[in-house]
Protein backbone atom coordinates (compact mmCIF):
# COMPACT_ATOMS: atom_id res chain seq x y z
CA UNK A 1 0.00 0.00 0.00
CA UNK A 2 1.57 3.32 -0.93
CA UNK A 3 1.97 5.75 1.79
CA UNK A 4 -1.22 7.67 0.86
CA UNK A 5 -3.32 4.86 0.03
CA UNK A 6 -6.72 4.08 2.14
CA UNK A 7 -8.06 0.42 1.80
CA UNK A 8 -11.91 0.43 1.53
CA UNK A 9 -12.27 4.24 1.72
CA UNK A 10 -15.81 5.41 -0.12
CA UNK A 11 -15.52 6.19 -3.64
CA UNK A 12 -14.74 9.85 -3.71
CA UNK A 13 -13.93 10.11 -0.55
CA UNK A 14 -10.27 12.49 -0.34
CA UNK A 15 -7.84 9.88 0.69
CA UNK A 16 -5.59 10.61 3.90
CA UNK A 17 -2.39 11.97 3.31
CA UNK A 18 -0.35 12.52 6.04
CA UNK A 19 0.78 16.08 7.25
CA UNK A 20 4.42 16.85 6.20
CA UNK A 21 7.03 15.54 8.70
CA UNK A 22 4.33 13.65 10.25
CA UNK A 23 4.27 10.17 8.86
CA UNK A 24 5.93 8.37 12.12
CA UNK A 25 2.98 7.20 14.19
CA UNK A 26 3.90 7.99 17.15
CA UNK A 27 4.55 11.88 16.03
CA UNK A 28 0.99 11.92 15.18
CA UNK A 29 -0.40 10.56 18.28
CA UNK A 30 1.53 13.28 20.36
CA UNK A 31 1.13 15.84 18.09
CA UNK A 32 -2.25 15.32 17.42
CA UNK A 33 -2.83 15.51 21.37
CA UNK A 34 -0.79 18.59 21.75
CA UNK A 35 -2.07 20.78 18.57
CA UNK A 36 -4.39 23.62 19.64
CA UNK A 37 -7.93 24.00 18.16
CA UNK A 38 -10.61 26.84 17.94
CA UNK A 39 -12.70 27.09 21.21
CA UNK A 40 -16.13 25.26 19.95
CA UNK A 41 -18.16 27.81 20.12
CA UNK A 42 -21.70 26.44 20.63
CA UNK A 43 -23.28 26.55 23.66
CA UNK A 44 -24.70 22.95 25.39
CA UNK A 45 -27.31 21.76 27.12
CA UNK A 46 -26.02 19.45 30.17
CA UNK A 47 -28.46 16.22 31.26
CA UNK A 48 -27.52 13.61 33.49
CA UNK A 49 -29.25 10.34 32.47
CA UNK A 50 -29.68 7.48 34.31
CA UNK A 51 -27.88 4.21 32.36
CA UNK A 52 -28.60 1.82 35.51
CA UNK A 53 -31.28 2.26 37.64
CA UNK A 54 -30.35 -0.88 39.90
CA UNK A 55 -27.38 1.46 41.40
CA UNK A 56 -28.53 4.53 40.14
CA UNK A 57 -25.55 5.01 37.87
CA UNK A 58 -25.71 8.00 35.94
CA UNK A 59 -23.90 9.82 33.26
CA UNK A 60 -23.77 13.39 31.95
CA UNK A 61 -24.81 14.25 28.24
CA UNK A 62 -23.73 17.59 26.77
CA UNK A 63 -26.24 17.95 24.22
CA UNK A 64 -26.48 20.50 21.36
CA UNK A 65 -30.48 20.44 19.89
CA UNK A 66 -31.73 21.98 16.68
CA UNK A 67 -34.69 23.52 16.82
CA UNK A 68 -37.61 21.91 17.82
CA UNK A 69 -39.24 21.75 14.83
CA UNK A 70 -37.19 19.65 13.05
CA UNK A 71 -35.34 18.26 15.58
CA UNK A 72 -36.88 15.29 15.54
CA UNK A 73 -36.13 14.84 11.69
CA UNK A 74 -32.37 15.53 11.88
CA UNK A 75 -29.44 12.45 12.38
CA UNK A 76 -28.77 12.98 15.58
CA UNK A 77 -25.10 11.89 16.88
CA UNK A 78 -24.09 10.27 19.97
CA UNK A 79 -19.79 10.84 20.51
CA UNK A 80 -18.56 8.33 23.19
CA UNK A 81 -15.12 9.58 23.55
CA UNK A 82 -11.62 6.97 24.87
CA UNK A 83 -10.31 5.45 27.70
CA UNK A 84 -9.56 9.26 30.40
CA UNK A 85 -11.14 11.38 28.07
CA UNK A 86 -14.77 13.61 28.45
CA UNK A 87 -17.14 15.41 26.35
CA UNK A 88 -14.39 17.95 26.10
CA UNK A 89 -11.97 16.09 24.37
CA UNK A 90 -10.72 17.64 21.66
CA UNK A 91 -11.30 15.18 19.23
CA UNK A 92 -15.06 15.01 20.27
CA UNK A 93 -15.18 18.96 20.11
CA UNK A 94 -14.16 18.68 16.51
CA UNK A 95 -16.72 16.40 15.75
CA UNK A 96 -19.33 18.52 17.20
CA UNK A 97 -18.57 21.34 15.52
CA UNK A 98 -18.50 19.65 11.94
CA UNK A 99 -21.42 17.76 13.06
CA UNK A 100 -23.58 21.25 13.94
CA UNK A 101 -22.57 22.52 10.65
CA UNK A 102 -23.98 19.66 9.25
CA UNK A 103 -27.29 20.17 10.69
CA UNK A 104 -27.32 17.20 13.03
CA UNK A 105 -28.17 17.12 16.75
CA UNK A 106 -25.11 16.25 18.98
CA UNK A 107 -24.77 14.67 22.41
CA UNK A 108 -21.48 14.99 23.82
CA UNK A 109 -21.44 11.52 26.69
CA UNK A 110 -19.36 11.43 29.16
CA UNK A 111 -18.84 7.58 30.13
CA UNK A 112 -19.60 7.29 33.79
CA UNK A 113 -16.82 9.48 36.08
CA UNK A 114 -15.68 10.79 33.23
CA UNK A 115 -15.79 15.01 33.04
CA UNK A 116 -15.37 15.18 36.60
CA UNK A 117 -18.70 13.27 37.20
CA UNK A 118 -17.25 10.92 40.24
CA UNK A 119 -19.89 11.13 42.43
CA UNK A 120 -22.87 10.08 39.65
CA UNK A 121 -21.84 6.38 39.97
CA UNK A 122 -21.10 4.40 42.73
CA UNK A 123 -19.06 2.22 39.95
CA UNK A 124 -16.17 2.60 37.62
CA UNK A 125 -15.81 2.38 34.03
CA UNK A 126 -14.95 -0.19 31.60
CA UNK A 127 -14.86 -0.90 27.86
CA UNK A 128 -17.23 -3.24 28.69
CA UNK A 129 -20.68 -0.48 29.52
CA UNK A 130 -22.78 -0.80 25.67
CA UNK A 131 -25.41 -0.83 27.39
CA UNK A 132 -24.60 2.55 28.91
CA UNK A 133 -24.49 4.15 25.05
CA UNK A 134 -27.84 2.30 24.70
CA UNK A 135 -29.68 3.91 27.66
CA UNK A 136 -28.62 7.40 26.25
CA UNK A 137 -30.25 6.43 22.99
CA UNK A 138 -33.57 5.22 24.48
CA UNK A 139 -33.23 8.20 26.43
CA UNK A 140 -33.12 10.83 23.62
CA UNK A 141 -35.00 8.56 21.18
CA UNK A 142 -38.46 8.89 23.78
CA UNK A 143 -37.91 12.58 24.96
CA UNK A 144 -37.27 14.15 21.59
CA UNK A 145 -38.74 11.23 19.18
CA UNK A 146 -35.68 10.64 17.58
CA UNK A 147 -35.94 9.00 13.99
CA UNK A 148 -32.43 8.37 13.43
CA UNK A 149 -29.26 7.86 15.59
CA UNK A 150 -25.71 7.82 14.52
CA UNK A 151 -22.87 6.46 17.59
CA UNK A 152 -19.66 8.35 16.78
CA UNK A 153 -16.65 6.23 19.13
CA UNK A 154 -12.81 7.01 19.37
CA UNK A 155 -10.58 4.38 20.31
CA UNK A 156 -12.15 2.88 23.78
CA UNK A 157 -15.20 4.97 22.93
CA UNK A 158 -15.06 3.04 19.42
CA UNK A 159 -15.29 -0.28 21.11
CA UNK A 160 -18.59 1.13 22.89
CA UNK A 161 -20.28 2.07 19.82
CA UNK A 162 -19.29 -1.17 17.65
CA UNK A 163 -20.21 -3.40 20.91
CA UNK A 164 -23.57 -1.77 21.28
CA UNK A 165 -24.27 -1.88 17.23
CA UNK A 166 -23.62 -5.36 17.67
CA UNK A 167 -25.68 -6.24 20.33
CA UNK A 168 -28.47 -3.37 18.72
CA UNK A 169 -28.85 -5.02 15.86
CA UNK A 170 -30.89 -3.02 13.10
CA UNK A 171 -34.16 -1.69 15.20
CA UNK A 172 -34.54 1.95 15.02
CA UNK A 173 -33.54 4.57 15.76
CA UNK A 174 -29.86 3.56 15.38
CA UNK A 175 -28.80 4.36 11.19
CA UNK A 176 -25.23 4.36 11.22
CA UNK A 177 -21.47 3.49 13.38
CA UNK A 178 -18.38 5.47 13.01
CA UNK A 179 -15.31 4.41 15.01
CA UNK A 180 -12.00 5.84 14.75
CA UNK A 181 -9.43 3.71 15.95
CA UNK A 182 -11.64 1.48 17.93
CA UNK A 183 -9.96 -0.38 20.42
CA UNK A 184 -12.06 -3.99 19.49
CA UNK A 185 -9.13 -6.16 20.66
CA UNK A 186 -8.80 -5.34 24.13
CA UNK A 187 -6.01 -7.80 25.09
CA UNK A 188 -4.10 -7.26 21.73
CA UNK A 189 -4.05 -3.38 22.52
CA UNK A 190 -2.97 -3.72 26.30
CA UNK A 191 -0.11 -6.24 25.58
CA UNK A 192 1.04 -3.52 22.78
CA UNK A 193 0.38 -1.12 25.18
CA UNK A 194 2.93 -2.29 27.51
CA UNK A 195 5.89 -3.01 25.19
CA UNK A 196 8.86 -0.44 26.02
CA UNK A 197 7.98 1.62 23.10
CA UNK A 198 4.71 2.61 24.20
CA UNK A 199 5.25 3.18 27.90
CA UNK A 200 5.06 6.66 27.41
CA UNK A 201 1.28 6.12 26.21
CA UNK A 202 0.74 3.70 29.20
CA UNK A 203 2.19 5.45 31.70
CA UNK A 204 -0.01 8.30 31.66
CA UNK A 205 -2.98 6.44 31.20
CA UNK A 206 -1.90 4.55 34.58
CA UNK A 207 -1.02 8.05 36.09
CA UNK A 208 -4.72 8.97 35.25
CA UNK A 209 -6.52 5.96 36.13
CA UNK A 210 -4.77 5.71 39.07
CA UNK A 211 -5.97 9.38 40.20
CA UNK A 212 -9.49 8.53 39.54
CA UNK A 213 -9.41 5.33 41.50
CA UNK A 214 -8.06 6.93 44.57
CA UNK A 215 -10.78 9.74 43.82
CA UNK A 216 -13.12 6.86 43.75
CA UNK A 217 -12.01 5.19 46.99
CA UNK A 218 -12.00 8.81 48.91
CA UNK A 219 -15.85 9.25 47.22
CA UNK A 220 -17.01 5.69 48.16
CA UNK A 221 -14.83 4.31 51.12
CA UNK A 222 -16.85 1.63 51.80
CA UNK A 223 -16.94 0.00 48.14
CA UNK A 224 -12.93 0.38 47.13
CA UNK A 225 -9.86 -0.48 48.88
CA UNK A 226 -6.17 1.37 48.89
CA UNK A 227 -4.78 -1.45 50.59
CA UNK A 228 -3.31 -4.37 49.12
CA UNK A 229 -3.70 -3.67 45.43
CA UNK A 230 -0.39 -4.70 45.42
CA UNK A 231 2.18 -2.75 42.27
CA UNK A 232 0.10 -1.96 39.45
CA UNK A 233 2.82 -1.52 36.69
CA UNK A 234 0.64 -2.01 33.89
CA UNK A 235 -2.76 -1.52 31.89
CA UNK A 236 -3.23 -5.02 32.66
CA UNK A 237 -1.95 -5.18 36.07
CA UNK A 238 -5.09 -2.39 36.89
CA UNK A 239 -7.67 -4.42 34.97
CA UNK A 240 -6.41 -7.16 36.62
CA UNK A 241 -6.81 -5.65 40.06
CA UNK A 242 -9.27 -3.30 39.96
CA UNK A 243 -10.95 -3.27 37.23
CA UNK A 244 -11.73 -7.33 37.21
CA UNK A 245 -11.89 -7.41 40.95
CA UNK A 246 -15.07 -4.51 41.72
CA UNK A 247 -16.77 -5.04 38.07
CA UNK A 248 -17.10 -8.83 38.39
CA UNK A 249 -14.96 -10.11 36.07
CA UNK A 250 -12.93 -13.55 36.96
CA UNK A 251 -9.58 -11.64 35.75
CA UNK A 252 -8.27 -8.96 32.92
CA UNK A 253 -8.33 -11.67 30.65
CA UNK A 254 -11.83 -12.71 31.58
CA UNK A 255 -12.83 -8.48 31.24
CA UNK A 256 -11.03 -7.93 27.96
CA UNK A 257 -12.94 -11.25 26.55
CA UNK A 258 -16.22 -9.83 27.34
CA UNK A 259 -15.90 -6.80 26.93
CA UNK A 260 -14.20 -7.02 23.48
CA UNK A 261 -16.51 -5.50 20.82
CA UNK A 262 -14.60 -8.23 18.43
CA UNK A 263 -16.99 -10.74 19.93
CA UNK A 264 -20.18 -9.11 18.22
CA UNK A 265 -18.61 -7.75 14.94
CA UNK A 266 -20.38 -10.22 12.79
CA UNK A 267 -24.21 -9.03 14.41
CA UNK A 268 -23.64 -5.10 13.37
CA UNK A 269 -26.95 -4.56 11.17
CA UNK A 270 -26.30 -0.93 10.23
CA UNK A 271 -23.81 1.06 7.98
CA UNK A 272 -20.58 1.24 9.73
CA UNK A 273 -17.40 2.57 9.25
CA UNK A 274 -14.24 1.67 11.06
CA UNK A 275 -10.72 3.82 10.66
CA UNK A 276 -7.86 2.07 11.41
CA UNK A 277 -4.34 2.97 11.04
CA UNK A 278 -1.58 0.73 10.55
CA UNK A 279 1.33 3.04 12.51
CA UNK A 280 -1.13 3.22 15.20
CA UNK A 281 1.34 3.12 18.31
CA UNK A 282 -0.86 0.61 20.43
CA UNK A 283 -4.36 -1.00 18.39
CA UNK A 284 -3.88 -4.31 17.62
CA UNK A 285 -6.16 -6.08 15.35
CA UNK A 286 -6.39 -10.03 15.67
CA UNK A 287 -6.63 -12.09 12.57
CA UNK A 288 -10.14 -13.40 13.57
CA UNK A 289 -11.03 -9.91 14.18
CA UNK A 290 -9.80 -8.66 10.47
CA UNK A 291 -11.95 -11.39 8.84
CA UNK A 292 -14.96 -10.36 11.37
CA UNK A 293 -14.86 -6.93 9.84
CA UNK A 294 -13.95 -8.12 6.22
CA UNK A 295 -16.89 -10.23 5.88
CA UNK A 296 -19.79 -8.29 6.78
CA UNK A 297 -21.53 -6.58 4.11
CA UNK A 298 -22.76 -3.36 6.50
CA UNK A 299 -19.10 -2.82 7.77
CA UNK A 300 -16.78 -0.26 5.68
CA UNK A 301 -13.33 -0.94 6.99
CA UNK A 302 -10.85 1.48 6.29
CA UNK A 303 -7.28 1.17 6.58
CA UNK A 304 -4.43 3.56 6.40
CA UNK A 305 -1.08 3.29 6.26
CA UNK A 306 -0.51 5.98 8.85
CA UNK A 307 -2.47 8.32 10.90
CA UNK A 308 -1.39 6.89 14.72
CA UNK A 309 -3.76 6.79 17.53
CA UNK A 310 -6.64 8.71 16.91
CA UNK A 311 -5.20 11.45 15.30
CA UNK A 312 -5.14 11.42 11.61
CA UNK A 313 -3.37 15.21 10.85
CA UNK A 314 -3.17 15.43 7.25
CA UNK A 315 -2.19 17.89 4.46
CA UNK A 316 -5.16 19.67 4.29
CA UNK A 317 -5.08 23.41 5.71
CA UNK A 318 -6.80 24.98 7.90
CA UNK A 319 -9.10 23.03 10.36
CA UNK A 320 -9.45 20.45 7.97
CA UNK A 321 -6.18 19.20 8.87
CA UNK A 322 -8.51 16.67 10.76
CA UNK A 323 -9.38 14.27 8.38
CA UNK A 324 -10.84 11.35 10.65
CA UNK A 325 -13.49 14.06 11.21
CA UNK A 326 -14.51 15.34 8.11
CA UNK A 327 -14.39 11.38 6.54
CA UNK A 328 -17.27 10.77 9.49
CA UNK A 329 -19.06 13.18 9.14
CA UNK A 330 -19.32 12.97 5.40
CA UNK A 331 -20.14 8.98 5.45
CA UNK A 332 -22.73 9.81 7.96
CA UNK A 333 -24.20 12.37 5.57
CA UNK A 334 -23.91 9.85 2.99
CA UNK A 335 -25.03 6.99 4.75
CA UNK A 336 -27.98 8.62 7.26
CA UNK A 337 -28.34 12.37 7.15
CA UNK A 338 -28.71 15.12 4.22
CA UNK A 339 -26.77 18.40 5.00
CA UNK A 340 -29.49 21.10 6.39
CA UNK A 341 -27.29 23.66 6.82
CA UNK A 342 -26.89 25.03 10.76
CA UNK B 1 14.46 8.08 40.45
CA UNK B 2 17.94 9.72 41.93
CA UNK B 3 17.46 13.79 41.78
CA UNK B 4 19.72 16.79 42.47
CA UNK B 5 20.87 20.22 41.13
CA UNK B 6 23.82 22.36 41.38
CA UNK B 7 25.09 25.74 39.95
CA UNK B 8 27.53 25.77 36.81
CA UNK B 9 27.80 29.33 36.50
CA UNK B 10 31.32 31.45 35.61
CA UNK B 11 34.77 30.01 35.46
CA UNK B 12 33.97 28.71 31.54
CA UNK B 13 31.35 27.28 31.96
CA UNK B 14 29.02 26.74 29.15
CA UNK B 15 26.34 29.53 28.36
CA UNK B 16 22.86 28.59 27.30
CA UNK B 17 22.32 30.82 23.75
CA UNK B 18 18.64 29.75 23.61
CA UNK B 19 17.52 31.54 20.45
CA UNK B 20 20.80 29.31 18.30
CA UNK B 21 20.72 28.90 14.50
CA UNK B 22 18.56 25.50 15.04
CA UNK B 23 15.97 26.63 17.29
CA UNK B 24 12.64 25.30 17.01
CA UNK B 25 9.87 27.29 18.51
CA UNK B 26 7.38 24.61 20.06
CA UNK B 27 4.88 27.31 21.30
CA UNK B 28 4.20 28.35 18.06
CA UNK B 29 3.76 25.29 16.26
CA UNK B 30 3.95 21.84 18.01
CA UNK B 31 3.79 20.28 14.22
CA UNK B 32 7.35 21.19 14.25
CA UNK B 33 8.50 18.22 16.38
CA UNK B 34 9.38 16.72 13.57
CA UNK B 35 12.42 19.32 12.94
CA UNK B 36 13.99 18.00 16.03
CA UNK B 37 15.87 14.87 15.13
CA UNK B 38 16.23 13.17 18.74
CA UNK B 39 12.32 13.71 19.11
CA UNK B 40 11.65 11.89 15.92
CA UNK B 41 14.17 8.99 16.97
CA UNK B 42 11.87 8.82 20.67
CA UNK B 43 8.93 9.91 20.92
CA UNK B 44 8.85 10.44 25.06
CA UNK B 45 11.09 12.94 24.29
CA UNK B 46 8.31 14.62 21.68
CA UNK B 47 5.85 14.16 24.18
CA UNK B 48 8.06 15.83 27.14
CA UNK B 49 9.30 19.00 24.64
CA UNK B 50 5.36 19.42 23.27
CA UNK B 51 4.41 19.14 26.86
CA UNK B 52 7.06 21.81 28.43
CA UNK B 53 6.16 24.35 25.65
CA UNK B 54 2.35 23.15 25.84
CA UNK B 55 -0.06 26.42 26.73
CA UNK B 56 -0.32 25.70 30.03
CA UNK B 57 3.06 25.31 30.85
CA UNK B 58 5.22 27.85 32.71
CA UNK B 59 8.24 27.24 30.79
CA UNK B 60 9.97 27.00 27.35
CA UNK B 61 12.25 24.66 25.66
CA UNK B 62 15.70 25.72 23.85
CA UNK B 63 17.76 23.08 23.21
CA UNK B 64 18.10 19.00 23.58
CA UNK B 65 20.09 15.54 22.51
CA UNK B 66 19.00 12.53 22.87
CA UNK B 67 22.21 9.54 23.39
CA UNK B 68 23.89 6.76 24.57
CA UNK B 69 26.44 6.71 27.57
CA UNK B 70 29.19 4.70 27.89
CA UNK B 71 29.21 2.06 30.78
CA UNK B 72 29.51 3.89 33.61
CA UNK B 73 28.51 7.49 32.38
CA UNK B 74 25.78 7.83 34.14
CA UNK B 75 25.48 7.15 38.44
CA UNK B 76 22.30 5.69 39.04
CA UNK B 77 22.62 2.15 40.15
CA UNK B 78 20.54 -0.23 37.73
CA UNK B 79 17.44 -2.06 39.31
CA UNK B 80 18.58 -5.27 40.60
CA UNK B 81 19.26 -8.02 38.05
CA UNK B 82 16.74 -10.23 36.43
CA UNK B 83 17.45 -14.09 35.78
CA UNK B 84 19.07 -14.28 32.20
CA UNK B 85 20.50 -10.49 32.07
CA UNK B 86 23.22 -10.04 29.22
CA UNK B 87 24.42 -6.70 29.12
CA UNK B 88 23.73 -2.83 30.81
CA UNK B 89 22.61 -0.28 28.26
CA UNK B 90 21.75 3.61 29.21
CA UNK B 91 20.18 6.04 27.86
CA UNK B 92 20.56 9.92 28.27
CA UNK B 93 19.28 13.33 27.07
CA UNK B 94 18.90 16.82 28.24
CA UNK B 95 16.56 19.68 27.81
CA UNK B 96 16.60 23.33 27.91
CA UNK B 97 14.30 24.73 30.52
CA UNK B 98 13.71 28.60 30.20
CA UNK B 99 10.79 30.61 32.45
CA UNK B 100 7.38 31.10 29.71
CA UNK B 101 7.49 34.62 31.34
CA UNK B 102 10.40 36.98 31.03
CA UNK B 103 12.41 34.34 28.36
CA UNK B 104 15.21 33.98 31.07
CA UNK B 105 15.26 34.04 35.00
CA UNK B 106 16.50 37.16 36.23
CA UNK B 107 18.19 35.50 39.11
CA UNK B 108 20.37 32.06 39.77
CA UNK B 109 18.35 32.52 43.14
CA UNK B 110 14.76 32.22 41.15
CA UNK B 111 15.77 29.30 39.38
CA UNK B 112 17.54 27.30 42.55
CA UNK B 113 14.36 27.72 44.05
CA UNK B 114 12.36 26.59 41.19
CA UNK B 115 15.23 23.57 41.20
CA UNK B 116 15.05 22.78 44.55
CA UNK B 117 11.17 22.31 44.71
CA UNK B 118 11.45 20.66 41.43
CA UNK B 119 13.96 17.79 43.03
CA UNK B 120 12.37 17.38 46.25
CA UNK B 121 9.06 16.48 43.34
CA UNK B 122 10.60 14.22 41.54
CA UNK B 123 12.99 12.66 44.15
CA UNK B 124 9.70 11.04 45.47
CA UNK B 125 8.90 9.05 42.47
CA UNK B 126 9.92 5.69 42.40
CA UNK B 127 11.62 5.18 38.84
CA UNK B 128 14.34 3.16 39.20
CA UNK B 129 17.71 3.02 37.28
CA UNK B 130 17.05 6.99 36.61
CA UNK B 131 18.27 9.78 37.49
CA UNK B 132 17.92 13.74 36.50
CA UNK B 133 20.46 16.64 37.35
CA UNK B 134 19.30 20.08 36.99
CA UNK B 135 21.91 22.16 35.96
CA UNK B 136 21.80 26.04 36.33
CA UNK B 137 23.96 28.22 33.98
CA UNK B 138 23.85 31.51 32.46
CA UNK B 139 22.03 31.69 29.63
CA UNK B 140 21.14 34.38 26.49
CA UNK B 141 17.87 34.13 24.54
CA UNK B 142 17.96 36.75 21.77
CA UNK B 143 19.00 40.16 24.00
CA UNK B 144 18.05 39.06 27.30
CA UNK B 145 20.37 37.55 29.94
CA UNK B 146 19.89 35.97 32.97
CA UNK B 147 19.88 32.04 34.10
CA UNK B 148 18.55 28.99 32.53
CA UNK B 149 18.36 25.18 33.54
CA UNK B 150 19.00 22.18 31.89
CA UNK B 151 17.61 18.91 32.69
CA UNK B 152 19.65 15.87 32.10
CA UNK B 153 17.86 12.52 32.43
CA UNK B 154 19.81 9.50 32.46
CA UNK B 155 18.04 5.82 32.57
CA UNK B 156 20.51 2.33 32.69
CA UNK B 157 19.01 -0.83 32.63
CA UNK B 158 20.02 -4.65 32.84
CA UNK B 159 19.21 -6.03 29.29
CA UNK B 160 17.74 -9.45 29.02
CA UNK B 161 17.87 -11.00 25.45
CA UNK B 162 15.63 -10.60 23.12
CA UNK B 163 14.26 -7.83 24.66
CA UNK B 164 13.86 -4.01 23.86
CA UNK B 165 15.94 -1.76 25.80
CA UNK B 166 15.63 -1.61 29.28
CA UNK B 167 17.14 1.72 29.60
CA UNK B 168 14.79 3.07 27.28
CA UNK B 169 11.80 1.79 29.17
CA UNK B 170 13.48 3.65 32.37
CA UNK B 171 14.04 6.95 30.46
CA UNK B 172 10.49 7.22 28.86
CA UNK B 173 9.13 6.35 32.60
CA UNK B 174 11.21 9.05 33.30
CA UNK B 175 10.20 11.47 31.10
CA UNK B 176 6.79 10.91 31.57
CA UNK B 177 6.96 12.07 35.15
CA UNK B 178 9.07 14.93 34.58
CA UNK B 179 6.61 16.18 32.10
CA UNK B 180 3.82 15.56 35.09
CA UNK B 181 5.68 17.08 37.43
CA UNK B 182 7.57 20.09 36.38
CA UNK B 183 4.79 21.94 34.29
CA UNK B 184 2.46 22.14 37.66
CA UNK B 185 5.14 23.66 39.35
CA UNK B 186 4.47 27.60 38.28
CA UNK B 187 8.18 28.99 37.63
CA UNK B 188 9.04 32.42 38.90
CA UNK B 189 7.30 35.43 36.77
CA UNK B 190 9.43 37.86 37.04
CA UNK B 191 10.62 40.21 34.09
CA UNK B 192 14.49 39.86 33.02
CA UNK B 193 17.54 42.09 31.97
CA UNK B 194 17.66 43.77 28.99
CA UNK B 195 21.13 43.99 27.43
CA UNK B 196 22.78 47.33 27.11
Amino acid sequence: MSPQAAIGLPEGFPPFVPRRGLSNGHLQTIVGNYLPRPPLGLNSDPEIVVVDPADGSRVLCQCHWQPEPVRAARLTLVLVHGLEGSADSQYILGVTARAWAAGFNIVRMNMRNCGDTDGLTPTLYHSGLSGDVAAVVRHFAARFGLQRVALVGYSMGGNLVLKMAGEWGSGAPLAAVAAVCPAMDLAAGSDALHLPINRLYELRFLHRLMVRYRRKAKLFPSIYQLKGLGPIRSLRDFDDRIVARYLDFRSAADYYDRAAAARVLDTIAVPTLILHAQDDPFIRLTAPTRAKLLANPHIRFVETTHGGHCAYLSRDPGDDIHWAEATVIRYLLQEAGQSHGS
Amino acid sequence: MEADWEFEVGGGAPVIEAVWPGFVDLRLDPECIHQIPEAVAFAPLASLLLALNGPDSPLWTAKCDLWQPEAGETVSPPPPAPPGEVRRTALACYVDLLPRQGRVFLKSEEAGALCTAWVDRLAGIPIPGCRVDLVIRMAIAGTLEGFAVTAYLSAEGREVAHEESAAATALAAALAAFAQTIPALEAPQRPASTLQ
